[in-house]
């Protein structure tokens, strides 16, 4: 009785034992990845994830989601400061980047980088704005191009042109014709929380260049440097030729009321903002790319910055904090991979790889994939600033657009300057 | 003998007199009553605990603190206090959320009252009305929010422009959300709309409890309509419109939702409450001890509304 129940007990313990094994190789074999990202964003995620499965049946991607409201970076702090231990999360802010690196929660994978490869996938450029403090964390995935501006080609043929302005002067002589040709409001300036910052970035970066945008966004000189001046003086130049409506209406206006102005009332012109136009156009206007509307390239101001682009991106970080940090690269490899670039073109969206096969794209994104190859790329600095500077770096300029006049530059620049020193 | 018992009552009589459930006469309770009062509000001393003394402790703690991000946090004192009464934006706030949360007050609870007493003239015709309208209060806010931004929007896309410019007032029309009058305006008559059922709830309440002989007299007596309701209704009515004065102003002090979607704060910081400025600073900028020390002012004000109309109702209750 006795050996029956020891051998019981072993059993039992052997048994407990193997499941215990097994429920540890599953778990090894387990990639985590925290994103706040929904609806076609996520979408895409969930794609790349079952191509991934196909291809490495030994790995299960697990995709835990933090629901967040406005800026999704306190849904992810809490989330990190609560116990999650992610093996990828995923990322649009360099400053929440190097955020998460300071705390130690991401692993450089610039060893990874070189044996798999990645530079035969992105260019110089990608890996210079992926990169904190000399450590490449992870790859940029998604792309937008944010220094195109969104119009009507029919609006230009008008006022007798057949393409889209090349020059700034060029581009400020089209509002009067524009108005006389009864147009309302040559730009739909969307001011009512961050949209209005977008012209003034792609001329602080067509004016001073990508070292100006970086430097300024890392503070490494003063927002009162008069390169920045001379951005906001070119800012200003465009409120000079009247370009907009009264500032009671731009700063009522949201750049989805902006984009309705524009395709559906057509009493606006131009408009400049991310991609997230091109799905819009297509599923709620029924527009056509590239005949209905047509994405340009901001025009030139000739002090040799004109190719280079402000973007956004969506990257995906690896972190030291996860159990599987192999899984983790394959994962990022495939992502990058002619299968992960195809699946991402496929669902509407640029990618930063070069894997992809480019006739996937529409003729806009395709337009917007050639402008980001023509130069240097830099992100937005509603990403690259830290959070407590964004917001008042935006309000300064809400302020600005209601009395853009010289007089007004210097003092603008001097309150951001002073909440800069505060944010870092 | 006498026919009068003079025995003293078993243990629990008294409760069995009051027609609660207790043991019958001559059984002695196996727990003395007061331990059987603190077991049956375990559960909700417990679930309140956890719910809202921890979070304010919580709170309270944090606001000590400077957190930014995930860096290491740093105890301050009261140094985020000391900064709130010095910020001028968090100055401005307290000045928009006072002027929202009487705002609002006054105009749900003016039209709630005067729509409860108005529709108790015909209580059963009026029952669908009233419905429709107690129904915005079952909206959500963000929802109303989202509502009124199609009303609000500029140009002919706006509801409320385009009806101006259909009867021939299309001067009048403007971007209401871009100014910080308008904006504010706009904010407190959305959360107006969305809160005049709970007052109208209530006073319809009351003014049904008036009694109907009170008011067959003053008819009888040759009382108007307009007389009856002035001097016979809205003094009776009172109860129920104070408790909706109060409901409202406490729900106002803490709004966030309508704010973040209908205006976002703005233009320029126009129309920012306490409790959106509590969001920005916790959620958007990170500050959470600095946000902590917004929301504990807040709490006080809530108190401070709250304490001496609590305080009344009890004596009521005594």
């Amino acid at each position: 009785m006795r050996s029956y129940r020891t051998s019981t007990v072993v059993a039992l313990g052997l048994g407990l034992a193997l499941l215990g094994t097994s429920a540890f190789a599953e778990a090894a074999k387990d990639i985590t990845l925290l994103t706040w990202l929904g609806g076609p964003d996520r979408k895409v995620l969930d794609t790349l994830v079952t191509g991934f499965q196909a291809k490495h049946p030994d790995y299960k991607v697990k995709i835990n989601v933090v629901t967040s409201q406005g800026d999704a970076r306190g849904g992810m702090r809490t989330a990190l400061m609560g116990g999650e231990k992610p093996d990828l999360v995923t990322n649009t802010w360099p400053a929440f980047r190097k955020e998460l690196a300071d705390a130690g929660i991401l692993r450089d994978v610039t060893p990874v980088w070189t044996s798999k490869g990645w530079d035969k996938s992105l260019a110089k450029t990608w890996r210079d704005i992926s990169t904190t403090g000399g450590s490449v964390y992870g790859i940029p995935y998604i792309f937008g191009y944010r220094s195109g501006i969104w119009y009507v080609p029919a609006d230009l043929q008008k006022i007798g042109l057949q393409a889209f302005p090349t020059s700034y002067d060029d581009f400020l002589a089209t509002f009067d014709p524009l108005r006389k040709a009864g147009f309302a409001e040559p730009i739909a300036m969307p001011a009512k929380v961050y949209a209005h910052s977008e012209w003034f970035e792609t001329l602080l970066m067509r004016t001073g260049g990508p070292g100006l945008v970086t430097d300024l966004g890392a503070h490494k000189i003063a927002w009162t440097d008069p390169k920045v001046a001379e951005a906001l003086r070119q800012y200003a130049r465009l409120f000079g030729a009247k370009c907009c409506g009264d500032s009671k209406l731009m700063y009522a206006t949201h750049w989805d009321d902006a984009a309705d102005r524009i395709f559906v009332e057509r009493k606006a012109n131009f408009l400049q903002i991310g991609m997230w136009i091109n799905a819009r156009a297509i599923s709620q206007y029924h527009l056509k790319p590239g005949t209905d509307y047509s994405l340009g390239k901001f025009p030139a101001l000739g002090r040799g910055f004109d190719n280079a682009s402000i973007i956004d991106a969506k990257e995906i970080l690896a972190t030291g904090i996860g159990s599987n940090p192999d899984g983790a690269d394959a994962f990022l490899d495939y992502v990058l991979s002619a299968d992960g670039a195809n699946i991402i073109a496929k669902a509407g969206f640029t990618t930063p790889s070069s894997s992809v096969d480019a006739s996937i794209y529409d003729p806009v994104a395709a337009a917007s994939v050639r402008f980001v190859n023509e130069g240097d790329v830099r992100f937005v600095l509603g990403d690259l600033l830290p959070g407590s500077l964004v917001d008042e770096y935006r309000l300064a300029l809400q302020q600005f657009i209601g009395n853009p006049t010289e007089a007004n530059i210097a003092p603008t620049l001097e309150r951001i300057e002073a909440a800069a020193a505060r944010a870092y | 003998m006498s026919a009068v018992d003079t025995r003293l009552p078993p243990p629990g009589a008294r409760a069995a007199h009051r027609g609660s459930p207790g043991p019958a006469p001559g059984r002695r309770a196996w727990m003395p009553e007061s331990a059987t009062a603190l077991l049956l509000l375990t559960p909700v001393i417990l679930l309140f605990g956890l719910s809202v003394i921890y979070p304010v402790i919580e709170t309270l703690r944090i606001s000590f603190w400077e957190i930014r991000g995930l860096g290491r946090p740093r105890f301050v004192g009261f140094d985020n206090y000391l900064r709130l009464f010095s910020d001028p934006v968090f100055l401005g706030t307290l000045w928009t959320t006072l002027i929202f949360t009487v705002g609002v007050t006054i105009v749900a609870v003016t039209i709630g009252w005067t729509i409860a007493l108005l529709c108790a003239f015909a209580p059963r015709q009026t029952s669908i009305f009233r419905l429709m309208i107690f129904a915005t209060f079952g909206i959500s806010e963000a929802v109303a929010g989202y509502i009124w931004i199609g009303i609000f929007r500029p140009g002919d896309a706006g509801l409320l422009n385009g009806m101006l410019s259909a009867i021939g007032l299309a001067d009048l029309a403007q971007p209401w959300l871009g100014g910080a009058n308008s904006a504010l305006i706009a904010l407190i008559i959305t959360a107006a709309w969305s809160a005049v059922g709970l007052p109208l709830l209530l006073s319809f309440a009351s003014v049904q409890a008036i009694p109907r002989s009170i008011l067959e007299a003053a008819y009888m007596d040759g009382a108007k309509p307009l007389a009856m309701m002035w001097h016979i209704m809205v003094p009776l009515s009172l109860p129920g419109a104070r408790v909706a004065i109060f409901l409202t102003l406490l729900s106002s002090l803490r709004a966030f939702d309508i704010v973040f979607v209908l205006t976002a704060g703005g233009p320029a910081r126009a129309t920012e409450t306490v409790g959106f400025f509590m969001y920005r600073e916790s959620m958007t900028q990170f500050n959470l001890g600095y946000g902590a020390a917004a929301t504990i002012i807040l709490l006080i004000g809530v108190l401070l509304v709250s304490t001496p109309a609590i305080a009344q109702r009890t004596k009521g209750a005594k």
